[in-house]
């Protein structure tokens, strides 16, 4: 499923709503300091696509929340979704390392066919690469699951297409701009 | 006093949730009880909803009728039911003694299944049954997988009607989601499930249940109406597993239809070839049995707050075992969801395998993000005051403005105005103007490429007008 270009306008409205709280101080000089603005408002106008249906969109929330929490409650309720920041996230999964260490240790001491340890290895490679990919994930440790966590990935990644369509055609818009000038 | 209180079961079947009601008095279940395997296909059971009547209540009026000539069902059989596709009336009634029948036959079910909170729950089972419905007596149990049976659309007896009828199958484990049984009885003949979406989800379910669960037992029973509620509320929802219907099937009519496959739910597919997972049915007292049993009422589809389970069908030639059924569920669904991922992530229709796809679902992620960092800071460079005031790209049409009439600083349209915020320069709504038209146009057809529509009289006029206005 691709962006949709209604998702694209959702998303653009919202951005817009966004920026138009920074408006005021926009006696940022630093290229830095409107960068992190623009990013900032896109990414809660991104998340609050999702009106806090999604993992992702609430985690990403509250990252973006302890960060600047004023601007972002600002922002918030520019665009009306002041519901969101106050969604309770589910509880961070926390693995004792050494205990999980030993775990394993005595478990592959068991296992010595050649298949065995084929399909172990698999198991291990795949399980590091989802915990790559939680790590990738806005709120991905939170996720108890894998299938949670491929559900939220596949919606975290149509969001991302839109705000990377929606950013590159207005950059490309203004430096056409700025071309014909 | 059996009569009144079957009525009065029937009354409350009647419920406002859409189920047919089961008026049946109990005499017509006796009637079809004897009819022949034939009438099986076009059974239209629904069993009223088992939501909405307590279980208690549905308990004893099945406990009236069952008993009911056992040698005749033991004849026929799973063969034995007849199902009949009436507007669910008296069908239903009829067929839950059936069902009732065949299932008091000596089997004896080892516990039912395992506490709610069992691993056996999908992780997105979002309800489980309320603590309440341990504390129905045994028959409740019964009752309820009669009920759920009756629920069965008559497209899945009709698997168990080819059968010889000497063979009675045990139906093994289903794997049902919410509204699978939308889909199965829509292929159906049964008009089961076309008015109740939540007869259908139940359809797999009682047969399975019932025959494996045949014991009246305290723990499973409250299971049991678990299941029976959820199933009716799997149907409400109307999402169907077809695949689960093509899998049930025993001669491989896979007709049941509709895949409805909601993108986001991995729709379990039981096994066409449950036939020997059936038989588990037969020994009751295996703990194959007792295990699928267990993790039948254990995994219902999470679809309506009620439910929480997903009823899994075990494959044949596989294992009975609870932990394997579930990690088979588990996977499929990871798999559906790689699918869906792999048409996202561009240039991964080659590769297969789990741990390469997660690497490069991860990659494309990552550069996503950067991509979009790297945009936002261009975004600031390119324009120092940021002043994206691009609302009214949203109207599209109205940013259609030509050049001949931008030559001058001319009124815009009234949308548009009332689009921008007062702007100190009304050339700066002129020049947004057609920004907007420029990006419009990849809206519509978001394919990187975007036309440059730009008016340079309008870019002109603004120069001119504002040598002040930085873009």
């Amino acid at each position: 499923m691709q962006p949709t270009s209604s998702m694209n306008e959702e998303f653009l409205k919202k951005w817009q709503m966004g920026l138009q709280i920074f408006r005021p101080s926009i006696d940022n000089t630093s290229v830095h300091e409107r960068k992190k603005a623009i990013k900032l408002s896109a990414d809660v106008a991104m998340a609050s696509l999702r009106k806090g249906t999604t993992c992702w969109s609430r985690a990403l929330i509250e990252k973006t929340a302890t960060e600047d929490n004023f601007l972002v409650r600002q922002m918030l309720s520019g665009i009306k979704a002041e519901a969101l920041i106050n969604k309770k996230l589910p509880k961070k999964i926390v693995c004792h390392r050494k205990i999980v260490r030993r775990s394993k240790k005595i478990l592959r001491r068991k296992s010595k066919s050649a298949s065995e340890e084929a399909a172990a290895k698999a198991k291990r490679l795949v399980k590091r690469r989802t915990q790559g990919l939680r790590n990738v994930v806005p709120g991905g440790e939170l996720m108890s699951n894998d299938v949670l966590l491929l559900q939220e990935t596949l919606d975290y990644i149509v969001s991302l297409q839109t705000q990377v369509n929606v950013m590159r055609s207005i950059v490309d818009a203004a430096e056409a701009e700025i071309d014909q000038r | 006093m059996d009569l009144s209180e079957k009525d009065e079961f029937s009354a409350e079947k009647r419920n406002p949730d859409n189920y047919d009601s089961v008026n049946n008095p109990s005499g017509d279940w006796r009637v079809s009880g004897s009819n022949p395997i034939d009438s099986y296909p076009s059974e239209n059971l629904i069993s009223a909803g088992p939501a909405s009547c307590s279980p208690s209540q549905m308990m004893d009026s099945f406990g009236q009728t069952l008993w009911y000539d056992p040698t005749s069902v033991q004849a026929m059989g799973y063969g034995g039911f007849s199902v009949q596709n009436n507007g669910g009336n008296a069908s239903s009634s009829s067929f839950r003694g059936n069902i009732d029948r065949s299932l008091e036959m000596g089997w004896n079910l080892p516990n039912l299944l395992p506490p709610k909170g069992n691993g056996l729950f999908l992780p997105n089972a979002s309800s489980f049954l309320p603590p309440s419905m341990a504390q129905f007596p045994a028959d409740s149990g019964f009752i309820e997988r009669a009920a759920r049976f009756s629920l069965f659309s008559g497209g899945n007896f009709s698997d168990m009607v080819n059968q010889p009828l000497g063979n009675p199958e045990s139906i093994g484990l289903f794997l049902q989601r919410g509204g699978t049984m939308q889909g199965q009885c829509q292929s159906n003949e049964l008009n089961v499930c076309e008015p109740h979406n939540d007869v259908s989800t139940v359809v797999k379910d009682p047969t399975v249940r019932s025959s494996e669960q045949a014991k009246p037992n305290v723990p499973g029973s409250g299971n049991v109406s678990e299941d029976t509620q959820s199933s009716g509320g799997n149907g409400r929802k109307g999402r169907e597993t077809s695949s689960n219907t093509k899998k049930r099937k025993r001669n491989g009519q896979n007709s049941e239809a509709a895949q409805s496959h909601r993108s986001q739910q991995s729709e379990e597919e039981p096994d066409n070839n449950g036939d020997k997972k059936l038989n588990s049915e037969q020994s009751p007292n295996s703990p194959g049995n007792k295990t699928n049993s267990g993790k039948q009422q254990g995994k219902q589809s999470s679809d309506p707050p009620k439910d929480g389970y997903i009823h899994v069908r075990a494959r044949r030639g596989q294992a009975t075992n609870s932990h394997s059924l579930a990690e088979r569920v588990r996977r499929e669904k990871i798999s559906e969801r790689m699918k869906f991922l792999q048409d996202l992530v561009p240039g991964c229709n080659k590769v297969t395998g789990k741990a390469v796809m997660l690497d490069e679902i991860i990659n494309y992620v990552q550069s996503l993000q950067r991509q979009v960092e790297f945009l936002s800071m261009k975004l600031a460079t390119v324009n120092p005051q940021m002043d994206f005031n691009l609302e009214g790209l949203l109207a599209k049409d109205a940013l259609q403005l030509r050049a001949g009439s931008s030559s001058t600083t001319t009124p815009f349209p009234p949308n548009m105005a009332m689009a921008y915020p007062p702007l100190p320069h009304g050339f700066m709504q002129q020049t947004l103007s057609s920004i907007g038209r420029t990006i419009s146009s990849p809206f519509s057809s978001m394919n990187g490429g975007f036309k440059r529509q730009v008016c340079i009289s309008d870019l002109a006029v603004c120069k001119v007008n504002n040598p002040r206005l930085t873009l």
